[in-house]
């Protein structure tokens, strides 16, 4: 088995899972991940361990487009109707989860690094999930406004949390005692550094396409600049660790909201992406190591009530502190289970860059993602059918 | 240095290359093989060939998506305008450049094994620098058609006459009797299970993508057939052009109207990838082959370059055609690529065991192969251009 055939194979079948899987009204990507498992070492054994890390550089390719993609979705005009309520929200709703998980994780005793690296993982929410619901049932109104606002920041979140705890758990496995002081400061500069890099990638790209027409090369240019400035970030400069994910994120983020081609920026990319999506969460799954997983149920339970109190908790804080309706404080943190896309790319992620305990992550992120991609549509529906706002839209808009 | 960095200095400096060589009104995959040198091992060693090695992917995938592009553009309708004229060209052109490279060289050395081996290797034809020329200048035309057609289909012809007349200089160089016409077996099955192969999927493709609606999932899943295919290629050993021309052709013919709508999806997906394909390729490379081309290395340029243009003359003639194509096709076909150096390294290993003389001839070959390919390989997309300029099939930036 050679990577192009196992990649032929995950592409070709992932159409059939696709369609399988939504017969059973879930989304697409658990069909992914079920054909990926089904082909992995679990089962079949088609896709062995070895040729998955070999494809790594491909999967960090893909996360590059999927921080690009999140950072396009959000908007400076989002955030300035949103008022302080909706930040509080998102910000306590992200760091409640994290902070519950967190502890739950170290009661566990699941040491310090991986504590830390599950807690990152478990921030984000999954954007397409989440939307797609909203749409099919027509849902508007101040819940479903602030659900639509927090999957796109918590992601944005969940980046940067994950960033800053890799350097963490970096500093811990090398086992080399460094002063907090130096380690704050490496984090402040990784994050910030990988911000404002982001920042000039951005603005790069958006000098350089305002000149171009056509919409290929628009597609090749927006690429180059991702992978170029993703690839340079990847490299470690004065043992500091850069984000690329940040960087992508950032990029996208300056492009969807200064720059006049947004438009045809993330057509070009969306059209092109869609197969890098597939792959990825496919290898995800062919990596998730069943007999693991059910040796560590225990966990991911833990991990799951965690996560599901720590969005309910955090979100019914925020909207009580600053007085939100009742909708909100009650059915936030309902609507915010499903865990997708990004999850799954930082593990993958994170199995690359802690090999010791990387089989451990992904089986925890991948075991969770699959329940909450079964359950989470369910509770998102739930939720806006609770605060009366499905079927609000009108047709045209939906 | 890390993949991802390679991959966004490749395109970025791609895209500046090919702008720069739009300037002297040359093929953009010019410029890209260009770069391609000189971010290579030859100058400055960016690329390395551990590197390239890893991304080798890339270029079987551009490879068999391209040969899925010349197979989707050959319909029976196409093949009925051309007429039995397109059989007798592409016979004429591959012995052609047999006979003339094998006389041109004997003339020269009296070698008759080395000649015959040189001979063996001359019609082999790229069929990536065409396509992508083709493409860039929206060519329309009978040319371009019969220019398709002639390198999609000559795989199968010179992989005959490539075995069939190695085999006989093996068996005059190392003074054994090998039984050639059991010999051809091996091979002819090749192109049998190429064929068939490529044919399964492509039918299988056409079935499946003519209910797709959404475009989203039509690419994913013709990338995973075209993969598919290039994948078995790589496993059982045949053609991989042979393969996924077929499997562009079965589909084009049989499911016409999805096989429409997944050509302009691949089409649009490709462009990053023929500037990696033609940069890793241009790395390849080895410059410092271009001082030992000699005059055996002139001898075979010459007489491959007439061989292939007056063969594809007298075929057309021969066959009636029409006199753009007797005049330019020869010069449509002449670019020379990895197949030839890959069919050289089989040479190598099958001639350095038969002794003195058969280490000289080796040596000679790869040699003399992966010098000349620089310089057709950068030629011959010029000389498509000029091909179809002269055709007045360019339909974009005359």
């Amino acid at each position: 088995m050679n990577e192009i055939l196992a990649i032929g194979l995950i592409l070709f079948f992932g159409y059939f899972a696709g369609r399988a899987i939504s017969k059973i009204k879930t989304p697409a990507v658990t069909g992914y991940i079920l054909l990926g498992l089904a082909l992995g070492v679990s089962f079949l054994k088609l896709i062995p361990k070895s040729l998955n890390l070999e494809l790594t550089w491909l999967i960090e390719f893909a996360l590059l487009l999927v921080a690009f993609n999140v950072g396009t979705e959000l908007r400076v005009s989002t955030f300035k109707q949103l008022g302080k309520s909706l930040i509080l929200i998102i910000i306590l709703e992200t760091f409640v989860t994290f902070l519950f998980m967190f502890v739950g994780m170290m009661l566990t005793k699941q040491g310090l690094a991986l504590s830390l690296l599950i807690a990152a993982l478990g921030c984000a929410t999954a954007p397409a999930v989440t939307v797609l619901v909203l749409n099919q049932y027509r849902a508007a109104g101040p819940l479903t406004q602030t659900l639509l606002t927090c999957v796109g920041m918590d992601d944005a979140f969940g980046l940067a949390a994950y960033s800053i705890c890799a350097t963490i758990a970096h500093a811990i496995f090398s086992g080399v005692h460094i002063s907090a002081l130096i380690l704050f400061g490496k984090i402040l500069i990784g994050v910030f550094g990988s911000l404002t890099i982001g920042l000039i990638a951005g603005i790069i790209l958006d000098l350089i396409v305002r000149k171009v027409r056509y919409p290929l090369d628009i597609l090749v240019i927006t690429l180059g600049v991702i992978t170029l400035f993703g690839g340079i970030l990847e490299l470690k400069l004065c043992d500091i660790r850069f984000s690329p994910l940040l960087t992508a994120l950032t990029c996208g983020f300056y492009i969807s909201n200064f720059s006049p081609r947004t438009h045809a920026i993330a057509s070009a990319l969306e059209k092109f992406s869609m197969p890098f999506y597939v792959i990825y969460f496919a290898l995800a799954g062919a990596r998730l190591d069943l007999k693991l997983l059910i040796s560590l149920g225990m966990i991911a339970g833990i991990y799951l009530v965690c996560r599901f109190t720590g969005k309910m908790f955090g979100a019914w804080l925020g909207a009580t502190i600053t007085h939100g309706p009742k909708a909100i404080r009650k059915y936030t943190g309902l609507g915010l289970f499903s865990q997708a896309g990004i999850a799954i790319g930082l593990c993958l992620y994170a199995a690359k860059e802690f090999p010791l305990i990387g089989d451990i992550i992904v089986a925890i992120a991948l075991g969770t993602t699959i329940v909450t991609e079964l359950i989470g549509p369910v509770m998102t529906k739930f939720a806006i059918m609770r605060a009366g706002e499905a079927y609000k839209r009108k047709r045209s808009e939906a | 240095m890390n993949e991802l960095l390679a991959l966004g200095i490749t395109i970025v400096i791609g895209i500046i290359g090919a702008r720069l060589i739009y300037k002297l009104k040359l093929p953009s995959v010019v410029g890209w093989l260009i770069v391609g040198a000189i971010l290579g091992p030859s100058v400055l060693k960016l690329l390395t060939p551990e590197l390239l090695n890893k991304l080798d992917f890339i270029s079987d995938v551009t490879l068999g998506l391209i040969g899925f592009i010349i197979g989707a553009e050959i319909t029976i309708g196409t093949l009925r305008g051309l007429g039995g004229g397109i059989a007798s060209i592409i016979l004429a052109e591959s012995f052609g450049a047999f006979a003339l490279v094998f006389l041109g060289v004997w003339g020269l050395t009296h070698n008759l094994p080395l000649a015959l081996v040189f001979g063996a290797l001359a019609p082999a034809s790229a069929p990536a620098g065409t396509v992508a020329v083709l493409q860039e200048y929206k060519a329309e035309g009978p040319l371009t058609k019969a220019i398709l057609v002639v390198v999609g289909a000559d795989d199968a012809l010179t992989i005959i006459i490539f075995v069939f007349a190695a085999s006989y200089a093996k068996m005059v160089a190392g003074d054994v009797r090998l039984p050639i016409l059991a010999m051809m077996g091996k091979p002819l099955l090749e192109i049998v299970v190429a064929i068939g192969v490529g044919g399964v999927l492509g039918w299988l493709l056409g079935l499946f993508t003519q209910r797709i609606r959404v475009n989203e999932i039509l690419l994913p899943a013709s990338l995973g057939a075209v993969l598919t295919c290039v994948g078995l290629s790589k496993v059982m050993h045949f053609s991989l052009i042979l393969a996924t021309v077929v499997l562009g052709m079965v589909m084009v013919n049989t499911f016409p109207r999805a096989c429409r709508r997944v050509h302009t999806i691949i089409e649009s997906f490709m462009p990053p990838f023929y500037i990696c394909f033609f940069a890793l390729a241009g790395a390849h490379l080895n410059l410092v082959l271009l001082l030992k081309v000699g005059l055996l290395g002139i001898i075979y340029i010459i007489c491959r370059t007439g061989g292939l243009v007056g063969g594809a003359w007298l075929g057309a003639v021969i066959g009636r055609e029409p006199p753009v194509i007797r005049k330019y096709l020869g010069l449509g076909i002449l670019s020379q690529a990895g197949v030839a150096v890959g069919l050289a390294y089989l040479v190598v290993r099958e001639f350095i065991p038969l002794g003195l003389a058969g280490q000289k001839i080796a040596a000679l070959t790869i040699t003399i192969i992966a010098a000349t390919t620089i310089i057709f390989e950068i030629f011959g997309p010029i000389c498509v251009k000029f091909a179809i300029t002269k055709a007045e099939e360019i339909q974009k930036r005359a």
